[in-house]
Parts: structure tokens; sequence; C-alpha cells
């Protein structure tokens, strides 16, 4: 039974290693704002044919220019603008590019201002996604949270379990959790109660 | 060597066990909101006069406003408005008040939120920053060991494998597998259109 744990404890941990990395280093950030992490001005531009019908709805018609480009994200309900012609100007988000798109529909076409984050943003977007509208690889990164989520719960229990049948560093290890538990619960139900 | 990183692995988890554990919580909490129920929050609008003698910064006024008027919670920076008025935030898991002084400086509209459990949790979890009086600034050092604990794990317990067995096959497999997914998924969000 012990070697089951262990295994599952030590290659569970591999499989998870780098998400608890990106958990970890994301957490930092949000903390600190790292300024490197802050995404570099870095833009494309570009045109693309567009044959989508006008549609009275912003938030209709913004979802069926994304739709009709391929793109993936998120159309913004509260930053779109309508043109007197009907043309409409809406931002689309992702995790490591944002868009700003304006459709020409007599034209044909919609021009596309394309932003690109860079590699930390996209690090740290990771922390949490799991849905992105049009990608279907990206809900797989749902799932790997999930998995790597149910796996810290078992490291923990199953890390306390292995330390417990080493007999090693019993007494240290108890005076340890006990006061790091006692501090720690203490810490969170002052921050609740008392905040 | 590894007993040392052993050691570092063993203690780093049983030091920051309860922070690990509440945010791996907390965020599933909120990966899973709308299992938890939806509640609205209970608010509750005031107003006040502000009688202030002497000119004051945002953060002695924000200081002032929550010792004067009880509002409890991390203390945010001002949000001065285009139209003259100020906004002051205070934030605690499951409470949060929101103090805006008038354009004229003459008074105040206090309004106070009471969320439900699973918002409690939703608290905890984004409750971070090194601002907003004593108490927030220990959370956030907590908050940043946890961090750090969890690259620690990742890394010692990598090494800690790579050491303890010859037969090294099925975990550099795992290693591969956890490793290309990740550097596939990058590659993905940056690299396509």
């Amino acid at each position: 039974m012990r070697k089951l744990i262990l295994n599952v404890h030590l290659y569970g941990g591999l499989l998870c290693a780098p998400y608890l990395v990106i958990f970890g280093f994301s957490s930092l950030h949000f903390n600190h704002h790292f300024s490197f992490v802050e995404p570099a001005p870095n833009q494309v531009e570009w045109d693309a044919p567009l044959t989508v019908p006008s549609m009275p709805d912003n938030q209709a018609m913004a979802d069926s220019v994304r739709d009709a480009l391929g793109l993936m994200g998120w159309t913004i309900p509260w930053n779109m603008k309508r043109d007197p012609s009907g043309d409409l100007q809406f931002d689309l988000e992702r995790p490591g590019k944002s868009y700003t798109l304006h459709t020409a529909l007599k034209e044909g076409k919609v021009h596309v201002s394309e932003h690109h984050k860079g590699f930390w943003q996209v690090v740290n977007s990771l922390h949490g996604s799991g849905q992105l509208p049009n990608s279907r690889f990206v809900p797989l990164w749902g799932v790997y949270t999930e998995v790597c989520t149910w796996f810290v719960f078992f490291a923990a229990a199953s890390g306390l379990y292995l330390w417990i049948n080493t007999r090693r560093e019993r007494k240290i290890g108890v005076l340890t959790l006990v006061v790091a538990l006692g501090g720690s619960v203490f810490l969170v139900l002052l921050v609740i109660v008392r905040g | 060597m590894y007993t040392f990183i052993r050691r570092i692995h063993l203690f780093s988890g049983l030091v920051l066990l309860v922070f690990v554990l509440m945010y791996f919580v907390s965020g599933y909490v909120i990966i899973h909101r709308p299992w938890f129920g939806k509640s609205e929050p209970a608010t509750i609008h005031r107003q006040e006069p502000l009688i202030v003698s002497e000119r004051r910064s945002d953060e002695e006024m924000s200081r002032y406003l929550q010792e004067k008027y009880g509002l409890r919670g991390q203390r945010s920076p001002a949000n001065h408005r285009p139209d003259g008025s100020v906004r002051f935030s205070f934030v605690r898991p499951g409470t949060s008040f929101e103090a805006l002084i008038a354009p004229d400086g003459k008074s105040l509209t206090i309004t106070e939120k009471h969320l439900g459990a699973a918002d409690i949790a939703n608290g905890l979890h984004r409750l971070h920053g090194y601002h907003g009086g004593w108490l927030y600034l220990l959370w956030a050092f907590v908050y940043d060991l946890a961090s750090a604990a969890l690259i620690v794990f990742a890394i010692s317990g990598v090494v800690l494998w790579f050491q303890s067995t010859s037969r090294r096959l099925a975990g550099w497999l795992c290693l591969a597998l956890s490793c290309g997914f990740t550097a596939s998924m990058m590659g993905y969000l940056l690299l396509s259109r």
C-alpha cells in the first residue's frame, strides 16, 4: 500500500509539476506585479475579407465577425462602437493576444489590430484558464487544472502519510505542523472575522 | 544532498499546508462557481456628512474613513473620478465597503456589501498585495511563501525522484508528457491566430 501511494505521489507530482510552477509564479505576480510580465507594445495590422450580414445587436454581430474570421476569444460587451454607417468596432480578448476589429461591410472586409501580449502574459493566463470561445484545445488545460487540483489534495494527504510512516524527523515535524497549522488557521480566521 | 532537499520538500509542505490547500480549495470554488450556488450580496447604503478640517493625502483619508466610519478591510488606492468625486474601497473576504466622497467634499455615500460563503473563499483567494495594514501585509507575506512553496515542491520533487531511483523511464515519460503539454499550450496561445 505504501509503495502504491509513494508511486502515485511521485509520478502524479511529475505530471503536475509544470502546473505547480505556473500557479506559483502567477500567484507571485499577482502579489508583486512584475514589470517584465506586463505586455510590451507589439502590434500587427491586417485586413481580411468579411461576409456577414449587418445585425442590430452589437454582441451578436461581434460574435458573428469573430466566428467568420475563426478567431478565438471573448468579445467585450462594454467596449463596442457602432458607426452611423452600421459598421462595428469591438475588442476581442484571449490569453496571449487582444484584438480591435473594425468592420467595413460595404467593402466586404474587416480591419484588425492584433496586439501580442508576450510569453509571460501567457504563463500568467494559465493560472486558471479552462474555456475559450472557438478553441477546442484550451479546455484540455481546464481538465489538467482539475486533475492537478485534486492531485494537490492527494499529495498533501499522501505526503503526511509517507512522512509519518518513515519515523524520521517525527518530533520536529509534528511540532512544525502543529505550530504552522494553528498559526495559519488563526490568520485565516483573523482576516475573515477581524480584518 | 538528497536528505537536504527532502527536508526542504517536507518542511515547506508542513509549514504551508493550510495556505496551499486553502488556495486550491478556494480556486476550485472559483472554477466551479455555479456548483456552489449564486447568492446576491446583502447591500446597505448610507449617507454621512464629511467634516475634515485639514487637507489629507489619499492614504491619510483612507485611514481616517476606515476609523471614523468603521469600514473594515484591506485599503485600496483611491480612485479620483472625472466628476471630482473620490472612491475609496475596503475589502475583506465576504465583506466590502465603498466610500464615495461627493465632488464638493462635504458628504460621502457608503455602500456595504455582505457576501455568502462561496464569496468568502473567493475573497481569500484574491486577497493579495502589500498594502492596507499590518494584517494584510502579513497575509501577503504568507501568500508569497505559499506561492514560492509551489515552485519549491515541483523542483525539489523532480530532484528527489531523479535521485531516488535508477529506473527512470516512467518518470521521464510523465515529465515529458506534462512539460510537452504545457509547452504546446503556451505555443498555441502565443502563435495561433
